[in-house]
């Protein structure tokens, strides 16, 4: 299916984002503990871009907050590490520490958030992933047909960037910047969606 | 999953990826700065440990037999004093007076006391066995003496 498309299941835009294995997590979180470089580390690669995609659906895509909310989550979160046995009470753990950190920023800001409403529903783990799947797809939609095709063939048709610069009869570095193109156009229309 | 990743690749574009970088570097010195808290607290408590042994497993202190160097003896003579030194009291109802005969009164003749006032009128008289008694023939001459005196 591609991402562009409309989906027709109930819940078309759940994409799991899978954490480390949960074997691993046990030894992770208390190699992090315990104040193992290497296990920080591998904690860090694991949890912080999808901290990131939570912070910044949380932060309206203002990308600066979400930005502090990350640095802020990943350091009290490995500070007060303990070890744990499953990625799901890492990630409960650590959207906890995000949303903490969110509340302490709208309460220096005196933003008015509505608590009951529009917080319950951002707060949601599995809503803040759908947010931005859902945002994704309707910019890729949005995109020209062009730009939509070479995203999908490289991304969803797994393409390498040189049959795609065959099929183009363009260079492959000519390949490379077009997706960045497009890839900065679909960051702007995404960060936009979700203010 | 590929979505994951062409999401990832979206929101890596611009500066995220010095930012994350950045906070790699502050993750991993966090991680440092644990693990040395975490040494730190261990040598703290083994370092508690083997005080408190190197205390209990101590030995006592020996018994010292301690010798007092005797300091030089002051020695007291006494003598017994002589009988009319001392002086005894003993409590009495009635005040006693006692005479002493020991020592040597001088004394005068009835002449020479009678000379001691040659130009009053004196006299010495005794009555019955009583001893002999001097008094002035001249009331005024035995005011003026009393009273003199």
């Amino acid at each position: 299916m591609s991402l562009a498309e409309p989906a027709e299941s109930a819940s078309p835009n759940v994409i799991p984002f899978p954490g480390p294995a949960e074997p691993a997590i046990l030894a992770l979180t208390a190699g992090a503990a315990a104040g193992d470089e290497n296990a920080a580390r591998e904690f860090f690669e694991a949890y912080c871009d999808r901290i990131f995609r939570y912070a910044l659906t949380l932060a309206w895509g203002q990308e600066d907050l979400a930005r502090e909310m990350v640095s802020t989550t990943m350091i009290k979160g490995l500070r007060h590490l303990k070890p744990m046995k499953s990625d799901a009470d890492v990630w409960r753990w650590l959207t906890q520490i995000a949303r903490t950190s969110f509340i302490d920023y709208c309460r220096k800001v005196n933003r008015q958030i509505d608590a009951s409403g529009e917080l319950t529903e951002a707060f949601s783990i599995q809503n803040a992933d759908t947010t931005l799947s859902a945002a994704l797809n309707e910019c890729l939609a949005e995109l020209a047909a062009d730009e939509r095709e070479i995203i999908e063939s490289f991304y969803f048709e797994d393409r390498s960037q040189k049959v795609l610069a065959e099929q183009k009869q363009i260079t492959p570095k000519a390949v490379e910047s077009r997706l960045a193109r497009i890839r900065q156009k679909l960051r702007a229309a995404i960060l936009r969606k979700l203010a | 999953m590929k979505t994951t990743t062409l999401l990832n690749d979206i929101l890596a574009e611009g500066d995220y990826a010095d930012f994350r970088e950045a906070l790699a570097a502050r993750i991993q010195a966090e991680a440092r700065r644990k693990r040395f808290a975490h040494t730190s607290r261990w040598l703290a408590l083994a370092a508690c440990v083997a005080i408190a042994l190197s205390l209990f497993r101590s030995t006592p202190p020996k018994a010292v037999q301690v010798t007092r160097v005797s300091e030089p003896a002051y020695v007291l003579h006494t003598s017994a004093l002589a009988e009319n030194q001392i002086l005894a009291t003993h409590s009495a109802a009635v005040i006693e007076l006692a005479t002493d005969h020991s020592q040597i009164i001088p004394s005068i003749s009835d002449s020479e006391l009678l000379n001691l006032f040659p130009n009053h009128a004196t006299a010495l008289a005794s009555i019955g066995h009583a001893p002999k008694r001097f008094f002035f023939i001249n009331p005024k001459d035995a005011a003026a003496f009393t009273a003199s005196n």
